[in-house]
């Protein structure tokens, strides 16, 4: 008992000296849109991640158009799409009727505290696509 | 009173531990998530070439630096280049393809893609150059981004991926400069030993991180983004 009670607050001590201050993080918030038009039967993914590459968010959009707007800290990070063929309707989950990773685009966004970010996944002929950061 | 001191010297020591946790060098695994081709001994693969004579020196130097490894004797084998090949750069059964292409402005330069046959196990692998931000680029960044590519069809993945650290001098790392990092370092072959130096029962390396990868079913892309 004498244990639990020394450990736990020296436990939260340590995780707090290193996560810093207590108060909640500046956030930003980021919208992801969609420009172009995506080819019958293909579903769409878009993932916001660190640039240390771990995943925040991750959405399939089995019916275009893409549309996502995220809460995000203060910090830099990576919007990466990508598309994959569906034998005829795309499924929402699992991996029944799609085609292997046709097209996969991203590109680097700053998120300040405050504002708020656009990016947008272009999509091109044939699938092809790019990400567009205003 | 003692019991507070031997608490005391327990947080320190846990501290401590903390702080050599957190200070570990991104680089100390880095196999793409224990991927591996089935082989006893050393792979002998095959390497089609589908790359253009502005590609076709780095990918016979990659190999060459590659090979050097104890566990890898790969052979280069000519192959289609027409402009429909490179582009949908199909994996040869057992085998690896290398492609380049103007592939668009996606934000890549690299793209490597394997896929599982069975649990870890690689069954095929596909490396692609996109000409779109290379074909302007320097004969260093071409070597690097080519050894890079090559390197992950045999599950290796990045040592680092932040484009201003310094210089691991080796492909496997992201840079601004290529100018030292255009071949695997001894990191690399080291990695390469604990991913091989096994047999296919036994575990192999720790999953990495660090590195944007996509699963499409049985198949696995890593992305080497374009600086």
């Amino acid at each position: 008992m004498n244990r639990f009670r020394i450990l736990v607050p020296v436990a939260a001590v340590l995780l707090s000296g290193c996560g810093g201050s207590p108060t909640a993080a500046p956030t930003g918030t980021l919208d992801v849109g969609q420009e172009g038009t995506a080819p019958a039967h293909t579903a769409w993914y878009v993932r916001i991640e660190t640039t240390d590459a771990e995943p925040v968010t991750e959405h399939t959009y089995p019916e275009p158009p893409i549309k996502l707007t995220q809460q995000l800290d203060a910090g830099d990070y990576r919007v990466v799409s990508w598309n994959r063929p569906c034998a005829d309707v795309c499924p929402s989950s699992g991996e029944k009727g799609l085609g292997p990773l046709s097209q996969v685009c991203g590109a680097p966004v700053t998120v300040a505290e405050g504002t708020r970010v656009s990016a947008t996944v272009v999509i091109g002929t044939g699938g092809t696509c790019s990400v567009r950061v205003d | 009173m003692r019991l507070r001191l031997r608490h005391s010297a327990f947080v320190a020591v846990a501290a401590a531990m903390l702080v050599a946790w957190a200070a570990t060098p991104a680089q100390a695994s880095h196999s793409w998530g224990g991927y591996h081709w089935a082989r006893s001994g050393e792979a002998h693969l095959t390497i089609y070439s589908s790359v253009t004579s502005a590609w076709s020196g780095n990918l016979s130097t990659a190999n060459s630096d590659w090979n050097q490894s104890a566990y890898l004797q790969n052979s280069l084998v000519g192959s289609d280049t027409s402009s429909t090949a490179r582009r949908t750069c199909s994996s040869p059964s057992g085998a690896i393809r290398v492609c380049n292409y103007t592939y668009g402005n996606n934000g890549w330069a690299g793209l490597a893609t394997i896929n599982l046959s069975s649990g870890k196990h690689i069954s095929t692998g596909t490396a692609k150059m996109n000409d779109t931000y290379e074909s302007g680029a320097g004969a260093a960044e071409h070597q690097g981004v080519m050894c890079q590519e090559v390197g992950h069809t045999f599950g290796l993945a990045h040592q680092d991926e932040n484009f201003n650290n310094p210089n691991l001098g080796t492909c496997m790392d992201y840079t601004n400069d290529w100018s030292t990092n255009q071949h695997p370092n001894t990191h690399d072959y080291n990695e390469l030993t604990t991913i091989y130096n096994h047999s296919d029962s036994a575990a192999a390396s720790a999953e990495s991180a660090g590195t944007t990868t996509i699963r499409t079913g049985d198949t696995i892309t890593i992305i080497t983004w374009a600086s």
